[in-house]
């Protein structure tokens, strides 16, 4: 977070909030994972956009009731489903890859548990 | 400070070119503030809150989604009698049967006037029993911090040598 007077404020209530290394890194690893699932999102409904397709068609296409679509790229849904992030995908004309890797050995150079890079 | 930082962040994010600020009135109150760490607010909703504005930062406001259950955009409302907040997002969280929402304004342009980077701005928030409505007047007290804020871009400043920075920047100037 860039750092002037003003954010200094939230600054100060992230650190009141979030008293230990545990607690940060928790909070981290919670922040890292809206953003992936926010990013996936937004990169999935791009493709359906500049494809022209809409929510209905692509809805038709993986075979789901559009509320399904819409509740997955609005974002509506808690938990994003895999198994209907691989069908929108397929129905996009995309792939989605996923790798699974280790963490470094250093406690600082941490990965954050998920990240979506762009394409 | 940085230095005790376990979750490496491995790129630099729109959290770079936005900011979070808070609203202060004319008294010097910080109503999102006083929201966000007083008794009616747990400790774990705040904690959800502050998730969800870092995420909402990190990707950028004006593009992260706006219909999730935690990041909401405001539409005009149904009824002329209710408060049109249109155009305000909400941070959302739901404990123990009751609804918090904390409501912001997305300000592209706050270098024009002063601040150092694009804001979101927390104005303030509501805290209400599930499937209810809160009173209007909490609604127009939400519409006035806007009102306010986008006449007089007041925000609150802090004191410096903050404890942690999520992140490794430039010297606050």
């Amino acid at each position: 977070m860039h750092k002037s007077k003003e954010s200094a404020v939230f600054a100060e209530l992230l650190a009141e909030s979030f008293p230990t290394v545990e607690d940060r890194a928790a909070h981290e690893r919670e922040v890292a994972k809206l953003v992936a699932f926010a990013e996936l999102l937004i990169a999935l409904d791009e493709v359906r956009a500049g494809s022209k397709i809409s929510k209905a068609e692509l809805a038709r296409r993986v075979g789901v009731k559009p509320s399904v679509i819409s509740r997955l790229l609005d974002g509506k849904g808690r938990n994003v489903q895999l198994d209907t992030v691989a069908d929108v995908a397929d129905a996009l004309d995309v792939y989605i890859e996923m790798r699974v890797r280790p963490q470094p050995k250093g406690k600082r150079a941490r990965h954050a548990p998920i990240e979506v890079l762009a394409a | 400070m940085g230095d005790d930082w376990s979750v490496a962040r491995t790129k630099r994010t729109q959290e770079d070119r936005w900011q979070p600020v808070f609203y202060e009135t004319a008294r010097g109150e910080r109503p999102a503030w006083g929201f966000l760490t007083g008794e009616k607010t747990p400790i774990d909703v705040r904690i959800e809150l502050l998730t969800t504005v870092r995420a909402v930062l990190q990707v950028g406001p004006p593009r992260f989604p706006t219909s999730t259950q935690r990041w909401r955009l405001m539409h005009k409302p149904a009824s002329k009698k209710e408060v049109d907040l249109s155009g305000i997002c909400e941070a959302r969280d739901k404990h123990s049967n009751k609804l918090y929402r904390l409501f912001c304004v997305i300000d592209r342009n706050a270098p024009a006037h002063g601040l150092a980077l694009p804001s979101l701005v927390l104005l303030g928030g509501v805290v209400k029993p599930a499937r209810t409505e809160a009173p209007q007047s909490e609604y127009r007290r939400i519409d006035r911090y806007r009102k306010d804020y986008q006449a007089t871009h007041r925000v609150a400043l802090g004191r410096g040598g903050a404890e942690w920075w999520p992140d490794v920047g430039p010297d606050m100037s």
